[in-house]
């Protein structure tokens, strides 16, 4: 099962998929199919089989979709270490769990920040579940796109997305002060996690360890180095009877799942298919002049220009935005300023954000910063080193109007002592300087 | 109040009569260095410091000029005679002129 072909993806088409058994890849026809017309080489691997990710300190593969949540043990070649060793060299890893989550992903998501629910519980919920898939037992949730989707439509598009999303799985809960981690998909006020085996009507004791908004459904990472990584509680919602089956809500009309295009976007965003940005080119020159200078003086007025690209649909194309922010920094930031956009027109490859300002009144080497990072999209860190002059020795200005009053004081000093040395010496005091001894 | 006009009636009078000629122009030079001296700083008050350099440079050549004359007047003064015994009126004020002329180089060179 390969297809080679020029990668939509910006990082390559290497796939490999972890799945619990090779029988459980009939369940992701559809999946398999989305990736490889997106040119993905999906190379599908059950635990048991030896596989490494990396070979010669290179890696072996470009995207990584565990499928596996029984998974007890790595196959033989991978551990832990290895799929965050993956993560840093810039592999983009998608794990999608379920009720019968095992060890081996609950430790690995924890690198992560991202905490599962306990072995052998699943997210109910009574109002919003689904009248086919979770007829009897109430664990198939309609997730509503419009409430409880993120709006960061640089990773799933809310106005994309064809009907509402079903949901099967475990609940798990990210740690809010990471600021890598955003939430894409949580349950409905009314849901609750709780044990699947729900024994003999075992009256409920306890609250649930995480219920309503609490519960992350889907959630994402960026780590640093710009790797994306996914979590996904449910493996359900990636098979062909949630991509294909209506969503059935109690009280309201049947629509289409939106489970395939949800699906479809996620992992675009995962294996670096949008949401990329580029820096293509940084200028920067004093007003009125096109080259950059060697230095610049203090208080010189100066434009500052920076490209911006990004990726999606297998192109790159202009980015656009009204929150790109330059800063001058030498030490602390001394103007933090809003880049302005120049307006695109049909033969703009680039997002060009441009602004003019006056350099501050403080000399030394200052960065040109520009530190754009917004949940969704590749974090753009730009730094051009330059050095701000003080005024030269004779670029001060002179005949100040308001100091008149200091050189007059000066010639009149000048002045005063010529007049008071010629009275002094002729003006008739002969007699009484003479009165003094000589030594 | 009575003795204090007394006082300086006396005190007055004692000046006009005793104080050799040359020290009463010294005297008159350095009023002259203090009222303009007091007039920029009054200036830099009210209009601010800059130029920081031009007040700084004007106002230092006269508390310079200031110094120096009264330099010159103790060393000129005769009562002061015995305490200078190897510095004639001709050398003080030649002493005086050359700092004079040392400190109006700096000023010049500061003033911007």
């Amino acid at each position: 099962m390969a297809l080679v072909a020029s990668a939509t993806s910006l990082t390559g088409p290497r796939t490999l998929v972890l799945l619990d058994n090779l029988d459980d890849a009939d369940a992701y026809m559809d999946l398999w199919d989305d990736l490889q017309s997106r040119q993905f080489n999906v190379t599908l691997h059950d635990v048991k089989t030896p596989v490494s990710l990396s070979k010669y300190d290179q890696r072996l593969f470009d995207h990584l979709l565990i499928l596996a949540p029984k998974m007890t043990a790595y196959p033989t070649g991978m551990n832990a270490k290895s799929v965050v060793g993956f993560v840093a060299e810039g592999g983009n890893v998608l794990v999608a769990a379920s009720s019968e989550l095992g060890n081996t992903i609950r430790e690995l998501s924890r690198e992560f920040d991202v905490e599962f629910d306990n072995r052998y519980t699943t997210v109910y919920d009574h109002f919003n579940y689904d009248q086919d898939l979770g007829k009897d037992r109430h664990d198939t949730v309609v997730v509503n796109t419009g409430t409880h989707l993120s709006t960061v439509d640089a990773i799933v598009p809310q106005k994309d997305i064809p009907g509402p999303i079903l949901f099967r799985g475990i609940a798990h809960s990210i740690n809010p002060s990471n600021s890598l981690l955003t939430k894409v998909l949580w349950a409905p006020q009314e849901a609750y996690s709780w044990e699947t085996q729900d024994g003999d009507n075992e009256s409920a004791n306890q609250d649930p360890s995480v219920s309503g908004k609490d519960i992350s459904l889907v959630s994402v990472m960026q780590a640093r180095n710009n790797a994306r990584i996914a979590f996904l509680g449910s493996t359900d919602m990636l098979t062909d009877r949630y991509f294909s089956a209506p969503a059935k809500k109690h009280g309201e009309k049947i629509s289409p799942s939106g489970n395939r295009k949800f699906i479809e976007e996620l992992t675009k965003w995962t294996f670096q298919e949008k949401g990329a940005l580029d820096v293509v080119a940084v200028q920067h020159h004093k007003v009125g002049e096109e080259e950059a200078p060697a230095h610049y003086r203090i208080k010189d007025t100066m434009t500052y220009t920076i490209s911006l690209a990004e990726y999606h649909d297998g192109e790159w194309h202009p980015f656009s935005a009204d929150d790109v922010q330059l800063e001058l920094i030498m030490l602390d930031p001394y103007v933090r300023k809003t880049l302005e956009q120049v307006p695109l027109d049909d033969q703009s490859t680039v997002g060009t954000f441009t602004t003019t300002l006056q350099l501050p009144d403080q000399y030394g080497v200052f960065k040109f910063a520009v530190n754009y990072k917004r949940p969704g999209l590749t974090y753009v860190e730009s730094v051009t080193t330059v050095g701000i002059h003080p005024f030269r020795h004779d670029q001060y200005p002179r005949f100040i109007s308001q100091a008149k009053p200091y050189y007059t004081s000066a010639a009149s000093m000048g002045v005063g002592l010529l007049i008071f040395s010629f009275v002094y010496l002729w003006g008739g005091l002969e007699s009484t300087v003479k009165t003094t001894k000589k030594a | 109040m009575d003795e204090i006009k007394s006082a300086s009636n006396s005190l007055l009078a004692s000046y006009v009569k005793d104080t050799p000629k040359s020290l009463k122009l010294i005297d008159a030079y350095m009023v002259y260095i203090l009222l303009t001296g007091i007039i920029q700083f009054v200036y830099v008050v009210i209009a601010g410091t800059f130029p920081n350099n031009a007040f700084l440079a004007g106002f230092i050549s006269t508390v310079a000029g200031f110094v120096l004359a009264a330099n010159l007047r103790i060393q000129t003064n005769p009562k002061n005679a015995s305490q200078f015994p190897t510095t004639s009126p001709e050398r003080a004020f030649a002493d005086f002129l050359a700092c004079n002329i040392v400190v109006h180089f700096a000023v010049a060179n500061f003033l911007g």
